[in-house]
């Protein structure tokens, strides 16, 4: 078990704090990524929004709340569509797992990738080699 | 140096003396906020950076600082430890200013050539 997850399981109270911020955090890089991709500057955002950047700003620092309607129209505005799923609290890592897996894929011609150091996804996953390459 | 998490892409260490450093800069930071900060260093392992600058930036030389809203501070550096990325944190520190204090940086760019000499002599 790591530090950080040994202070996350130290009271109920941390596991909830920490769940809300994990989400908020996940949230405010998911935006930026695609902010970046879409070329848009927390100014071009808020003038789409009809907000101030102040407003903006404090989304993604996670210091003021977002609403689902404006996750929604932050989405829109970027041609997105946010995906929600409630995922079982021991598959949290599950997708990021495989999100690493397609990063890795991406960027090298790994045949095999270690993803997690969780037990459950701690072998080895084979993929498959590129005959192309 | 200590390993602190270990996420899908990166692994999160600590220099001697940062969990010391850690527990002093937390004693009057509330725990949604302590809460926050290692939920940016949950994401940071997990995908290998933070793209929103107000969630970490470089301070120059190769020292980065993940930035929690209360005014936390990690300074550290990326590399490569027993083949895996790994980021290496210096120190953390309650920042009370918004500017950078040169002497945080000059604390992480010591500890970093530290660090450089010791692995290249391989102790």
């Amino acid at each position: 078990m790591s530090k950080l997850t040994e202070w996350v399981n130290a009271s109920p109270e941390r596991e909830r704090l920490f769940a809300q911020e994990q989400l908020i955090v996940d949230a405010a890089e998911e935006i930026w990524a695609a902010m970046e991709k879409a070329q848009k500057s927390k100014a071009d955002l808020a003038t789409a929004l009809g907000k101030s950047k102040a407003f903006v700003s404090q989304l993604l620092t996670g210091s003021r709340n977002m609403t689902l309607r404006t996750l929604a129209d932050i989405a829109c505005t970027l041609g997105k569509r946010p995906c929600i799923r409630l995922l079982d609290a021991h598959e949290s890592d599950a997708w990021q797992a495989v999100d690493a897996v397609l990063l890795s894929r991406r960027a090298t011609s790994f045949a095999e990738v270690k993803v997690s150091n969780d037990p459950a996804w701690g072998e080895v996953i084979a993929l498959p080699t590129n005959k192309a390459a | 140096m200590d390993e602190y998490h270990s996420g899908c892409l990166l692994t999160i260490w600590l220099c001697e003396g940062a969990e010391a450093s850690w527990d002093e800069a937390e004693t009057s930071v509330l725990e949604a906020h302590k809460a926050q900060f290692r939920a940016l260093l949950k994401r940071l392992a997990d995908f290998g950076r933070l793209r929103v600058p107000d969630h970490m930036n470089s301070e120059g030389d190769g020292i980065h600082a993940v930035k929690g809203t209360s005014g936390l501070r990690a300074y550290g550096w990326f590399d490569q430890v027993n083949g895996r990325r790994a980021f290496i944190i210096s120190h953390v520190i309650l920042k009370k200013k918004q500017k950078l204090d040169p002497a945080d940086l000059a604390r992480a760019r010591s500890r970093k050539e530290e660090y450089q000499r010791k692995r290249s002599e391989g102790t």
